[in-house]
């Protein structure tokens, strides 16, 4: 296994994590409900993703996996939580505003901001690595 | 307003280096050699170093300021 095939692999699981913790919140917000299905799967899909990721990089060995997370690596994953942050902050007055208007209820938003701002920093890496 | 310019694809085929090859020896992915190549992505003085001794020429042969 080689640093091209461990960064394929991060795009995978990134990927894989972020569109379950978008559905959640896409859901949720759809529905109107705090628990459109298990809470459970976006926290795990994110724990199987790094736990699928850490044991690739030790298959890998420590000089691919050096590679496959270099500085462009490193550079693009600040793009994306520098991005993630201000996202995560605009949810506030965003959800605020709908609860204000009883458009939703406290608890569906609490379900939908966590799991937005949970995919956004996986799911912008992804945008932005496949981009590049 | 100055951009920072490269012959990074020329210097690497005449080394006889894939993009591949370059990473490998210089322990980056091949997708960093590819974005530098195509200026998508300014490497680190450190990484440029280590490309140019890689290479067997100064940085300076490979990286170039050019004023638009």
């Amino acid at each position: 296994m080689n640093a091209d095939t461990l960064s394929r692999i991060r795009i995978a699981v990134f990927g894989f994590a972020g569109l379950v913790c978008l559905s959640y919140s896409a859901m949720a917000l759809a529905g109107n409900t705090p628990r459109p299905f298990s809470p459970w799967l976006p926290g795990a899909s994110g724990f199987a993703a790094g736990l699928v990721m850490w044991l690739s990089a030790i298959k890998a060995g420590p000089r691919a996996a050096g590679m496959a997370h270099d500085e462009l690596f490193w550079a693009e994953w600040g793009q994306a939580i520098r991005f993630s942050y201000w996202f995560s902050i605009s949810l506030y007055p965003i959800f605020g505003i709908l609860m204000g208007l009883d458009w939703i209820a406290p608890s569906t938003s609490i379900a939908a901001m966590g799991t937005a701002a949970g995919a956004a920093p996986m799911l912008v890496f992804c945008f932005i690595n496949l981009r590049s | 307003m100055a951009e920072l310019h490269n012959t990074l694809k020329a210097h690497r085929t005449d080394k006889g280096f894939t993009q591949a090859s370059l990473a490998e020896a210089v322990g980056v992915s091949r997708k960093s050699i590819n974005t530098i190549e195509n200026r998508v992505f300014t490497p680190s003085t450190l990484l440029a170093l280590q490309i140019a001794r890689a290479l067997e020429c100064s940085v300076h042969d490979i990286f170039y300021v050019k004023d638009d």
